[in-house]
């Protein structure tokens, strides 16, 4: 019993030894560090949402055919080997509290960046002077949605979307082909001796797979599509992404409207936009400020509030930000970036301790005038 | 079609011989002008004009100043002085220019050239991507004629024209005869001119005298007006009720209709002024001067602030920047001496002048915060600037660390100070007191993440100069108070690693307080950390064994490539948030710095091993 404890607690030992190995450390900063180049770098030619897909959310990067750590593996072995060393090895003593405590703090940082990357929700939520939402959308995010009466009845995410995949669904009296979905896509004018069984705009508009955009947002989703199941003839279709006019198939007098959109989050309160305003530098076409004066309105409960650059709204875990506009209309548009990132909290604990522990360990360094 | 009204509209302006040194420049210096968001003194217009045209501040002994009077008060005589520098042969070629030494050519000299390639400046301007050199210096020569004009213009409601006139208005208007004169009668001769043409036609041959002039009248004042058509240039005029303090030129005034008494008796000043110019007056020009100074719209604006007009001037003038540049030479020459001849006076001069170098840095900087009214640092130039500033007073310190006078420090902070500030030099633009995008317009933000990490920069700087420094005297076999060198090293290692990680994080609470993440894998962001991963990684190689001494010290002296990488290399992808400056070579210059350092480093750790293994 007792030598099987032992055991035990010498094997974890040992595993904690060899977890804790400077090695270890001194080999996953270089890569670290290429990474990091190599991510950044890439960042140019394939914009930053698909690098850090590439390069920094993932565990294996390839190069060709060369396998080379990611992002995520690489702060793994860094955050064990570090958690290990910490544990096991600290030299408790005043000398090195600076470290210790450096190290504590580092390790409080890895995990809020953990948890961030695991639940952080970035949307967005745009609306009209004087028009009220509380719906927020995805960056990213794009889905098949198709609405009756207002109500979403069916959603599929666009990874499921594929070039011949027949939809159907008990909710649906009807059944969808998808004969072209593109990630990207350009849109064409549909040749003359093509149109047949089209319906207008798709007897007009085609959709051809285009260049994959450096800047996410900006790729046009899409798909051409067959309605089946129905009494009247086959009959084709088009539908995009931010589509104005998406199809509305007519059933026994239910609309089901097909569209192409960005997966909702709504919010558990409604934003209200009263007004927008862009102050430029005086003489000057280059902006100085932006403001949206809003009023939240939180199950009846009405209050203004103004949104800056800068100067965020914070209610109820999101945080609102002013991230863009449109003047270009009748009415301005205000787009506010929304955020609810339950790890807040840790980067600024961890870092508050790390300049602290830094800080501690050069004040004794200076002192003892010794090396590190 | 611009350049072709412009030569007629020199026909009609006229001029007179002026010899501009007799006058004294000090109230015009200091009139306020709003230009790029700001209101600045015009002499600091001046300057930024004539170094775009010219590539230099003044024009021999002639100061940007007088020449910018000489530009709107007597544009028949500006015209013809060389101010447009055409380095590149092939553009000189395209317009026909005659070769001379100093490439310096004259507005005349160019029209003719200009107005045959307008075409080309017009495709060129319009189209998008990249531009051969030829292209893009014959348009930025183009883009420069037009600000010229545009300068050239800026007055010609209110200077004399050499226009003759009809004898009907001959005794209305009393000579000489200006465009706000004219004025009073353009819808006269504008009716004249029509019943003209309803009568006998548009040949000009069958006009008497009288009427051929009263047409030609017409023309050339719809010449003058449609050639000032947004002219926001020189914006001189403040608006005495506009809510966004926007200012106007004298030209906007007219044609938006926002023309008061005050408006009407600040161009009378200004009228005065051209008046005392033309006929040669240095009397009349200071009083006039002075008055458009005092004028009740400029006195008693909000916006002007006439001590930050003096400032500025004296900060152009006194070129601080430039001279404390100089002296980090100087320091640095008196350190080498020091360190070839060991006769400690020379130490104590390298001292001496790199204290002075580096106060009066620092006072130039300060003068530039109290300007733009912001923190140090916001622009690439602002944070060559304040680092070179920062190494000078980090080389002092280590000096007085090193306590026993070895002259490192000062040869460290001279010598770091020296680089980086001609770097700034290279890299400022022709304005570098500019206001800033919204996003970037926080005080609190730029006092705080932007300052720590500019100075995590010149701490790594200051590291890997005395890294050299120390890897050099290892290749020399000197061995004179190494450990105590090393341990000075180490602790500048550390600091360094404060401030960079320090500054790092702060710059994600920003990010998280104004875009809503902490980190968003920014490429500026990335380079921050990439300093802090490879401070990092030093210090744990060599707790673990990895690296003895004199690895360390090459890995310290490799830290300016990883810091020019951070620091400069991140702009040249132009992407993401922090790609606020641009310069084009760098990447090639950046390259090679790269390659020059690892040899360097390479070679000098590959000799200090040896002579280590020797010993």
């Amino acid at each position: 019993m007792t030598s099987a404890t032992f055991s035990l607690t010498d094997t974890v030992r040992r595993a904690a030894v060899r977890l804790a190995r400077p090695d270890i450390l001194f080999w996953t900063l270089p890569l670290m560090m290429v990474l990091l180049v190599v991510g950044t770098v890439a960042q140019k030619d394939q914009g930053l949402f698909l690098a850090h897909e590439t390069y920094f959310a993932s565990f294996i990067v390839w190069f060709g055919f060369i396998p080379f750590p990611g992002g995520y593996a690489l702060m793994t072995v860094f955050f064990v080997n570090l958690l290990a060393k910490f544990l096991m090895f600290s030299e408790w003593q005043w000398r090195k509290a600076g470290v210790i405590i450096t190290h504590f703090g580092a390790i409080l940082l890895m995990i809020g960046g953990g948890f961030t990357a695991l639940t952080q929700n970035e949307t967005y939520l745009v609306v009209a002077e004087g028009e009220t939402t509380n719906l927020t959308e995805d960056y990213h995010q794009r889905q098949l949605q198709i609405i009756k009466d207002d109500k979403p009845v069916f959603i599929l995410p666009h990874q499921q979307l594929k070039d011949g995949m027949i939809v159907n669904s008990p909710d649906l009296p009807f059944t969808l082909t998808i004969n072209k979905y593109c990630y990207s896509c350009d849109i064409s004018r549909r040749a003359e001796d093509q149109q047949q069984g089209w319906t207008s705009p798709g007897r007009f508009m085609q959709l051809n797979t285009g260049k994959l955009k450096t800047n996410d947002e900006e790729n046009l989703t899409g798909i051409e599509f067959t309605v089946n199941g129905l009494k009247q003839a086959d009959n084709r279709y088009v539908t995009f992404d931010k589509f104005p006019k998406p199809p509305i198939i007519d059933v026994n007098g239910a609309a089901y409207k097909i569209m192409i959109g960005r997966e909702a989050y709504p919010l558990p309160f409604a934003v209200t936009l009263n007004k927008f305003t862009r102050t430029l530098h005086p003489g000057t076409t280059m902006a100085s400020a932006f403001q949206s004066d809003i009023s939240i309105d939180d199950a009846g409960t009405k209050w203004p509030a103004s949104i800056s650059m800068n100067e965020p709204l914070r209610h109820k875990g999101y945080t609102i930000y002013q991230s863009s506009f449109d003047l270009s209309g009748e009415k301005p548009f205000t787009v506010l970036h929304v955020v609810r990132n339950r790890g807040r909290i840790f980067p600024y604990a961890s870092s508050l301790i790390m300049a602290l522990g830094l800080l501690l360990h050069l004040g004794i360094r200076i002192r003892q005038g010794a090396a590190i | 079609m611009i350049r072709l009204l412009l030569s007629l509209f020199l026909l009609i302006v006229s001029t007179t011989q002026v010899f501009a040194e007799t006058f004294s420049m000090d109230s015009f210096d200091k009139i306020p002008v709003q230009h790029e968001g700001r209101i600045k003194p015009l002499e600091s217009f001046a300057r930024l004009t004539l170094k775009t045209f010219s590539q230099s501040e003044s024009l021999g002994d002639k100061q940007a100043a007088a020449w910018l009077a000489e530009t709107l008060f007597d544009p028949l005589a500006s015209a013809e002085t060389p101010v447009f520098l055409v380095r590149n042969g092939n553009v000189r070629h395209l317009l026909g220019l005659p070769e001379r030494q100093n490439a310096m050519y004259s507005y005349a000299e160019l029209t003719r050239g200009l107005g045959q390639t307008i075409p080309e400046a017009t495709r060129l301007a319009s189209s998008e991507g990249n531009f051969t050199r030829d292209e893009r210096d014959l348009l930025q020569l183009h883009e420069n004629a037009l600000l010229y004009t545009q300068i050239l213009r800026t007055f010609s409601l209110i200077l004399p024209l050499n226009i003759d006139l009809p004898a009907k208005w001959g005794k209305k208007i009393k000579t000489p005869v200006t465009y706000l004169d004219l004025r009073k009668i353009e819808r006269d001769v504008q009716d004249d001119t029509l019943s003209i043409i309803k009568r006998k036609g548009e040949d000009p041959l069958k006009y008497t005298d009288e009427e051929r002039k009263t047409v030609i009248l017409s023309y050339q004042m719809k010449l003058l007006g449609d050639g000032a058509e947004n002219n926001q240039l020189l914006r001189l005029i403040p608006v005495q009720w506009s809510q966004d303090g926007e200012w106007l030129s004298p030209w906007a005034v007219l044609q938006e209709g926002q023309g008061s008494p005050e408006t009407g008796k600040l161009l009378d000043v200004w009228r005065k002024l051209a008046q005392a110019w033309q006929t040669n007056d240095s009397a009349a020009w200071d009083v006039a001067s002075h008055e458009v100074l005092n004028a009740p719209l400029i006195a008693g604006s909000a916006q002007v602030k006439p001590h930050l007009l003096i400032l500025e001037v004296w900060v152009n003038k006194l070129r601080l920047f430039t001279l404390s540049f100089g002296l980090y030479a100087l320091s640095l020459a008196f350190s080498i001496a020091f360190i070839v001849s060991r006769i400690p006076l020379w130490n104590k001069m390298a001292c001496v002048v790199l204290l002075l170098a580096a106060a009066l840095h620092t006072t130039g900087i300060t003068a530039r915060m109290v300007l733009l009214e912001r923190p140090p640092v916001s622009t690439l130039y602002e944070s060559l600037l304040f680092v070179s500033a920062a190494v000078a007073w980090i080389g002092l310190l280590i000096e007085r660390f090193l306590k026993n006078a070895t002259g490192i420090g000062i040869l460290t902070g001279a010598g770091a100070g020296l680089i980086i500030g001609l770097l700034a030099q290279s890299f400022g633009e022709a304005d570098t007191l500019k206001v800033l995008t919204a996003v970037l317009n926080t005080r609190f933000w730029l006092a705080t993440h932007v300052v720590c990490i500019t100075l995590g920069y010149g701490w790594c700087v200051a590291a890997s100069v005395f890294a050299h420094i120390l890897l050099v005297r290892k290749a020399l076999g000197k061995k004179d108070d190494s450990e105590r060198n090393f341990t000075i090293l180490m602790t500048l290692s550390l600091v360094a690693l404060l401030f960079t990680a320090i500054g790092t994080i702060l710059g994600g609470i920003w990010a998280d307080q104004s875009w809503g993440r902490f980190w968003g894998w920014d490429p500026k962001e990335n380079g921050a950390l990439l300093i802090v991963l490879w401070l990092v990684w030093l210090m744990h190689a060599k707790l673990s064994g990895h690296f003895n001494q004199l690895a360390m010290l090459a890995g310290h002296a490799l830290l300016s490539i990883v810091v020019a990488v951070a620091w400069l290399g991140v702009n040249l992808l132009g992407v993401g948030l922090h790609s606020y400056g641009f310069a084009e070579g760098l990447m090639s210059g950046l390259g090679l710095f790269a390659l020059a350092e690892t040899l360097l480093v390479g070679g000098l750790f590959l000799i200090a091993r040896k002579k280590t293994h020797a010993a």
